[in-house]
């Protein structure tokens, strides 16, 4: 019998060209996203927000072979960051038809209110991806390692094989963009 | 796309791009004008270009703050159980959510529910009702004393109470906003920002005092900063509160001083002592350590009770500089890249390098922290705005009020108190902090092996305990005294954890390693490496590193094949990770090249290895630059051996450069290639600029590696040999002797070393006359070298050519010529025909042969050395013509006699 294969192999798979491989990694990523973020609402800790990006970063640390190489670790973070961007957009759609009373979401799912920011919500921000993507699909890429990642320049650069200068440089471009098209006027 | 943008298509945007990245460059008040021209007339793409230049700052708190309240939303739904207060009502607020929990009950977000004026809140409910009326009454009076705290950095409370089934609730501003650290982190905040919103939490914290109010429990997550930037306190005294209302305590303290974060307590609170404002200071001092270098003062997580009140009431905090520079040297230099992340990441959060931001912390800023972090209350900062001035100080470049805590202050009260021989010598301070660090930050994302970290840690520690200063000579415990306690101690109390026995064990064997005693490294590491095979398996990257620690000592203790073994079974584990090459795979070609080289191996395959180890370093960028100037040292002495002197001194001259750049001039490396340098110098025949160099690495030898380092025998051989040169005889001598001593001590008296260093000396003595003296001194480092090589050394070959010259001027021409033809056939193997080496040797032995008279083979040998040396100024050119000489001599005596 052979072994399940663990994260790491099928990350490596996949970047030599095994399409499959992301397949089978998802939804190991996508759970353990999910059951990482659980405990840590249930585990004492007085911090009233929760950083996806400490997700991000632990579920590397929990799924990953720490003998991983820096290149496949900026992968396996860009991947999960990617997947943190849909599981939290949809939660974000789920909950706005909630709010217009078309019922579909479960009625678990409750109201959440962020006072400072009323017009901000992640679905916008997916949006306006989205809307970058259609022009320069890297920076909008770039943005959601950044935010949803919380990837280093470096990182990011490994991910995406360019130079850590030319992420500053995309970036600085790609968050006057997103900042722009945020503005509430 | 909103109104907001204008027609975009992929042309159009990347116009956007260069001019807005061009814009980027100019000062803010040139950007107008150059889109003015730039845009050429397209109004609506300039007026789109400056809308983006001007767009809001405070994007990625926006950006955080949406990502993260979905997801404590979309998560908190996992866990229901967390909600069933929702909707209840407390007071007359209605319960909307938790949103925290910890020691003191839960916190809920709330809202008024008679909706007279829409208001969110913050309430504590604790968890166990109040039965004595004394104690509810005087809950009320505390309560109200907060209830005046008014302060724009202060989080209100609002309102307090007991529930219908009697479980008190303080009802407080709601806060949106994200902890300190993240907040700074995430606007890249320098460390003068940085000291600019402490400095406001300070005159929060000092209000608080002045209205007779301690917070307790100041820690970064009671930190909440709001989208506006301003810092806001929370929680302020309700420690004490809840405490008195007969919550529960951790059980680490005793009654008196109880809520605490065991991360953040402090002396007093540990020992149970009056908890006063110096506590708030210190509480200070420990979010400062962080704030601004990325550490904690003090890394707890997992101790035991015990352990945890040990560390806060005894160690001392490492200046922050110093942690930063030991974090940094041990990433750089180790093999962990996620370390390396780590060091990166805390410097990148604040905008800057790891040099610049060492230089901000050391000085003023070490000793304004770690004066907030004394032990003892009495001796930090009289009040919080004493510390708040002295940031002031230092941010105005004016001299600050604190002082460092003196020596012999130190030294005083540790002996007082029978605190452990750590701090007794700096130098030891140093090197268990540079353990702790390099083994916590080593294995920091691996829980089992952090586990084992803080295990190794504690056990280095109770080392140093052990150590009573009373017993110790003077006030100072040497290091090699530490480590062969250390040593001892690890095979006797460890023998059932092998994983942290062999951790240990092979820290220690580096440290000797680089010490330069290298009998107990290559014994501890040998034993290191077998425990890790039984742990780990052949094929695994910890066992690979395992060998190449041991192959490095094995190489100076020129135990070539079993070195080489070692390496080439490593190289193999880990060319079986796949992957592209890694550092490891570079440092264990480097290993390999040298121990082809030194050892006797095959030297092209030596430098097909060094040159692939280059390559990568190169490629993996500037934070190997110190191990790519080693490699190429390493190429450098390749080529040297294989007589390409041009290359070898621009190799040289590299790697010379290289570490002035990223070490400075006092960097060990520099000793070892000034005498690389000088020796270089000697062999291209320039002896005063050879002499000039080898001084230098002789004085900087002594310096920076002490008197009884093996580098310094190197390079006093060197020296001497120069002196020799130049005629100098007596202090060529001298030298030699020292450094002959010198290896014998260190490396032993049968090492191939010592036979080099004979070899030298016994030059020397020929030349001096003494051929007696010097037959002895050539056919013991012959001896030498036959008991330490398996196969004929080059050592060998130069031994038996000094050896064969010494018999031919002792007349003994025919014992000479066997010597010599066996030394020829070893130098002819490794070098090329015309190689200096092999010139020098066929001179030695065409003399013998024309010494009997066989001149038609001595002629065309001597001749070939004479082309060979001839434009080569030195010893052997002088031998090879005195030879020619002879031969003429000779030959036209034996002519004439015909």
């Amino acid at each position: 019998m052979t072994p399940a294969p663990t994260v790491t192999t099928l990350l490596r798979q996949w970047r030599s060209g095994d399409a499959e491989a992301l397949d089978q990694l998802t939804p190991m990523i996508y759970g353990d996203l999910r059951r990482i973020a659980a405990r840590h609402l249930r585990s004492e800790r007085p911090e009233h927000t929760l950083q996806a990006t400490a997700l991000v970063n632990e579920a590397f640390v929990q799924l990953v072979d720490a003998e991983m190489q820096i290149e496949d670790r900026a992968h396996f973070l860009a991947v999960a960051a990617r997947m943190m961007r849909h599981i939290l957009t949809d939660y974000g759609r789920a909950r706005r038809s909630l709010k217009r009373g078309s019922g579909v979401a479960p009625v678990t799912l409750e109201e959440d209110r962020v006072p400072n920011f009323p017009s901000t919500d992640v679905v916008d921000i997916d949006e306006a991806l989205q809307a970058l993507s259609s022009v320069d699909e890297r920076k909008a890429d770039i943005l959601v390692l950044h935010y949803f990642g919380g990837m280093t320049y470096d990182e990011i650069a490994e991910a995406l094989n360019i130079s850590a200068a030319t992420v500053d440089r995309n970036l600085r471009l790609a968050k006057a963009w997103l900042a722009n098209e945020l503005k509430d006027d | 796309m909103n109104s907001k943008t204008i027609e975009m298509n992929p042309e159009r945007w990347s116009r956007v791009e260069d001019l807005f990245d061009e814009a980027m460059q100019l000062q803010t008040g040139e950007r107008e004008e150059y889109l003015e021209k730039a845009c050429r007339g397209d109004g609506e793409l300039r007026a789109y270009v400056l809308d983006l230049l001007a767009a809001s700052s405070s994007l990625d708190a926006t950006v955080a703050h949406a990502i993260s309240a979905t997801a404590s939303a979309a998560f908190a739904n996992e866990e229901p159980a967390d909600n069933e207060m929702r909707g209840e009502m407390i007071g007359p607020y209605r319960v909307e959510r938790l949103i925290g929990s910890g020691g003191m009950g839960m916190v809920y977000l709330a809202e008024r529910a008679d909706q007279q004026f829409e208001q969110q809140v913050a309430i504590k409910l604790g968890r166990h009702r109040l039965v004595d009326p004394d104690t509810v009454l005087r809950l009320r009076n505390e309560r109200q004393i907060l209830a005046n705290l008014d302060h724009p950095n202060i989080a209100r409370l609002f309102d307090g109470g007991t529930t219908d089934k009697g479980v008190p609730y303080l009802v407080m501003e709601y806060i949106d906003g994200i902890r300190i650290d993240t907040y700074c982190d995430l606007h890249r905040l320098s460390t003068v920002e940085r000291l600019g919103i402490f400095q406001t939490i300070c005159s929060a914290v000092h209000y608080a005092h002045q209205n007779l109010v301690i917070h307790r429990d100041i820690k970064a997550s009671n930190i909440l900063v709001t989208a506006d930037g301003v810092p806001k306190l929370l929680d302020f005294g309700i420690a004490k509160l809840i405490d008195s209302a007969g919550e529960q305590t951790d059980g680490l303290t005793r009654d008196g001083a109880v809520i605490m974060t065991p991360a953040n307590a402090t002396p007093e609170q540990v020992l149970g002592e009056p908890v006063t404002t110096a506590t708030d200071t210190y509480a200070l001092g420990l979010l400062l350590y962080a704030l601004l270098s990325g550490y904690r003062a003090f890394e707890t997580d997992g101790m035991s009770p015990s352990q945890f009140a040990r560390v806060v009431c005894q160690q001392d905090a490492v200046k922050p500089s110093l942690r930063l520079q030991l974090e940094h040297r041990y990433a750089s230099h180790g093999s962990d890249d996620s370390a390396l992340q780590t060091v990166d990441a805390a410097v990148s959060d604040r905008g800057t390098n790891v040099t610049r931001l060492q230089r901000q912390l050391r000085g003023d800023l070490d000793t304004i922290i770690l004066n907030a972090l004394r032990k003892e209350p009495e001796r930090r900062y009289r009040s919080v705005s004493a510390l708040a001035d002295d940031i002031s100080l230092h941010l105005r470049s004016m001299p600050i009020v604190a002082r460092s805590d003196s020596w012999r202050y130190r030294a005083g009260k540790f002996t007082r108190r029978h605190y452990a021989a750590v701090a007794t010598a700096v130098s030891i301070v140093a090197m268990l902090a540079t353990f702790t660090v390099a083994l916590s930050v080593q294995n920091r994302n691996i829980a089992k092996e952090r586990d084992t970290a803080r295990e190794v840690s504690q056990f280095l520690e109770d080392i140093f305990m052990a150590q009573d200063p009373a017993q110790a000579k003077g006030a100072k415990i040497t290091a090699e005294e530490i480590l062969a306690a250390g040593a001892s101690r690890i095979k006797s109390d460890l023998g059932e954890r092998p994983e942290i026995q062999s951790t240990l064990m092979g820290t220690i064997g580096r440290v000797y390693y680089s010490l330069g005693e290298f009998q107990p490294s290559a014994e501890l590491l040998q034993q290191a490496l077998q425990l890790q095979l039984q742990t780990y398996g052949e094929n695994h990257p910890v066992v690979a590193a395992a060998k190449n620690d041991l192959a490095a000592t094995l190489i100076r203790r020129a135990e070539y094949s079993q070195a080489q073994e070692l390496l080439e079974t490593a190289l193999e584990t880990y060319r079986q990770q796949g992957g592209p090459a890694t550092a490891e795979i570079a440092k264990n070609l480097n290993n390999l090249a040298n121990v082809l080289h030194i050892g006797g191996g095959d030297l092209d395959r030596a430098q097909t290895s060094i040159a692939e180890s280059i390559e990568i370093y190169t490629r993996l960028g500037e934070r190997y630059a110190m191990r790519r100037a080693v490699a190429k040292a390493t190429l450098a002495r390749i080529l040297q051996t294989q007589g390409d002197l041009r290359a070898t001194e621009e190799l040289l001259l590299e790697a010379i450069d290289i570490v002035v750049k990223s070490e400075g001039e006092n960097h060990p490396s520099m000793a070892y290639y000034l005498q690389n340098l000088g020796v270089l110098q000697r062999t291209k025949g320039d002896l005063r600029s050879a002499k000039e160099t080898l001084d230098k690495a002789v004085v900087a030898t002594r310096r920076i590696l002490g008197e009884k380092h093996d580098l310094l025998a190197a390079t006093l051989v060197d020296q001497g040999v120069v002196f020799h040169l130049t005629g100098d005889f007596d202090n060529a001598e001298r030298v030699m002797r020292e450094a002959q001593a010198l290896y014998t001590e260190t490396r032993g008296g049968d090492h191939p070393a010592v036979g080099y260093t004979m070899i030298v000396l016994g030059m020397l003595q020929h030349d001096m006359a003494t051929l007696g003296a010097a037959e002895q001194t050539l056919r013991d480092a012959l001896s030498i070298f036959e008991a330490a090589f398996d196969h004929d050394h080059q050592y060998t070959a130069s031994a038996l050519t000094e050896l064969g010259a010494v018999l031919n001027s002792a007349g003994r021409a025919e014992e000479a010529q066997v010597l010599l033809q066996r030394a020829l056939e070893i130098r002819e193997k490794d070098y090329p025909e015309d190689h200096e080496l092999v010139a020098a040797t066929r001179t030695e032995l065409a003399d013998a042969l024309s010494r009997q008279g066989f001149f038609d083979a001595a002629e065309p040998m001597l001749a070939r050395s004479f082309d060979t040396l001839r434009e080569k100024p030195g010893r052997r050119q002088r031998r090879a013509n005195r030879a020619l000489a002879r031969f003429y001599e000779l030959s036209g005596q034996s002519d004439a006699n015909e």
